[in-house]
């Protein structure tokens, strides 16, 4: 038995198909970019194409900066390939240094593993709203947070670690936000308001980061150590604030790059009551599996079984496992859930 | 230094100057409000960008200038989302020289691939193609590279 199919045995009876998982395991990623729409008249420029009409939609001049960009990466003689669950999101083949590119420092592009773009849609962020990114350096998922929302409404994008968050601003300068409020705060103990609270709150939390490891970095500990169980604590310290600054009627997304039930299903069990949903996570497109409802002899709620687990072999990616909690509206105030729709890109 | 205090101010000040300096488009600024960070830093967000009673803070919308110094100087964040709109006191240089500027180097003007015509003395927002690169100094025949000296680098410009 390898060292890595020896530290990944024991999710094997959890895993579908574990020949697949340990092959996808070993191969290297593709690097994966997404186009950024708040730079669409300097892709403009950059291109020499006509300007949208001044009332085109953001899902036209997104569409747009797509276009433009996959024919810029094309021309550098790079393979590009959309990313049909990710609108503005490419594969792109032997682009080895892609943060030393004028598109980079531009900020007409961000570089982001695929799987991990997955969190902001299922959080699904509207326009106008205001919403919270607990655990949000280096910043990636506060932008595609940030373009969701049109740059419209308020994103309060915090990390307590001082060289993630200069990572975290530095990337929003690049990328040209101007809806996002930094903050530096412990998020163990974020303040509480009740006169401002979260439509939407995305926990990415720390974790130990299995699902890294097909990264040239590595990445992953050993799960079963006692670093995973102090993460569990951590995690779920996290989310019990997380729950207290989410308004009724709210979504809150707790994700995690990493396999561990401890750090995921167990979290939410312990952490969520009877006035929390676990809803199920649709993304077509992205291939799913469901979440664990029981875990060493241990049963967890019923609804666990809505946690989307995105095993490496299942989309070629990374790791990473999401989900989607509502909380209930309180019974007079039946109506007041976040609307849902997203406007169609397609 | 990380959650200073960010204070609102009057937006008219910095507007009316980037409006002078740039010649910028009156509405472009339209529905941003101000905060003070410290005493050199002023920050732009959307009005509907809301801090709530948030504290520490360290950073509301995006940096927008420096008034700290005898003269004002914009940020390269906001010559880089704003620049694209300026009509004056931009300079626009060609492949090679924007090369040599997001590295770092300080540009001649007057020889081929730098035109600075009209641009005054002081600061200036250096263009490629009409997109903003950053923020540069004009100085007699000089235009000295203001991006910081974390985001300069050899780019690949394909």
């Amino acid at each position: 038995m390898s060292e890595l199919e020896a530290r990944l045995s024991r999710y094997r009876q959890i895993v579908d198909d574990w020949q697949a998982f340990l092959a996808a395991c070993r191969r290297p990623l593709p690097t994966v970019v997404w186009a950024n729409p708040f730079r669409a008249e300097h892709m403009r420029r950059l291109e020499g194409s006509d300007a949208l009409p001044p009332d085109a939609s953001w899902c036209k001049t997104a569409a747009q900066t797509t276009d433009l960009l996959v024919r810029r990466l094309e021309r550098r003689g790079l393979g590009v390939e959309r990313i049909a669950w990710c609108p503005g999101a490419l594969r792109v083949e032997g682009f080895n240094k892609p943060g030393i590119t004028i598109e980079h420092y531009l900020g007409l592009m961000h570089v982001q593993e695929e799987i991990s773009l997955a969190p902001a849609p299922v959080l699904a962020p509207q326009p106008g709203e205001r919403v919270l990114d607990l655990c949000a350096a280096p910043g990636g998922k506060t932008a595609q947070i940030a373009v969701q929302m049109e740059g419209r409404g308020t994103v309060v994008a915090n990390d307590v670690r001082p060289q993630r968050l200069r990572a975290l601003r530095s990337n929003s300068d690049r990328l040209g936000l101007h809806n996002v409020v930094v903050t530096p705060i412990d998020g163990t103990r974020f303040p509480m308001s009740d006169e401002t609270p979260f439509d939407r709150i995305l926990l990415d939390v720390p974790c130990s980061c299995e699902g890294n490891l097909r990264q040239q970095s590595g990445g992953g500990r050993q799960a079963g150590s006692s670093f995973l169980r102090g993460r569990s604590g951590l995690q779920a310290t996290l989310l019990g604030r997380a729950w207290r600054l989410l308004r009724p009627g709210g979504i809150l997304v707790y994700a995690t790059c990493t396999f561990a039930p401890e750090e995921n299903e167990l979290v939410l069990d312990y952490c969520l009551g009877d006035d929390a949903e676990i809803l199920a996570v649709d993304l077509p497109g992205l291939s799913a599996a469901p979440g664990v409802t029981e875990w060493d002899g241990k049963s967890l709620r019923s609804d666990c079984t809505n946690v989307a687990r995105y095993w490496p072999h299942l989309n070629d990616t990374g790791g990473f496992t999401v989900a989607r909690v509502r909380r209930r509206p309180v019974p007079k105030d039946e109506a007041a859930g976040v609307v849902d729709t997203v406007e169609d890109c397609g | 230094m990380t959650g200073m205090i960010f204070e609102p101010v009057d937006c008219e000040p910095v507007v009316a100057w980037w409006q002078e300096r740039f010649a910028a488009p009156p509405e472009q600024l339209d529905g941003y409000v101000a905060y003070q960070r410290g005493r050199d830093t002023i920050w732009l967000a959307p009005r509907e960008v809301d801090p709530g009673d948030l504290s520490p803070i360290d950073g509301v919308g995006f940096p927008f200038v420096r008034i700290g110094g005898a003269v004002w100087k914009p940020t390269s964040v906001a010559a880089m989302k704003l620049g694209t709109l300026v009509t004056r006191n931009a300079v626009e240089v060609d492949r090679a020289s924007a090369r040599a500027f997001v590295s770092g180097a300080s540009l001649d003007v007057g020889v081929a691939g730098v035109d600075a015509k009209g641009a005054s003395r002081g600061y200036v927002i250096v263009r490629y193609l009409g997109v903003p690169l950053g923020c540069g100094h004009l100085l007699g025949e000089e235009v000295l590279c203001m991006i910081p000296k974390g985001r300069r680098a050899e780019l690949d410009f394909g």
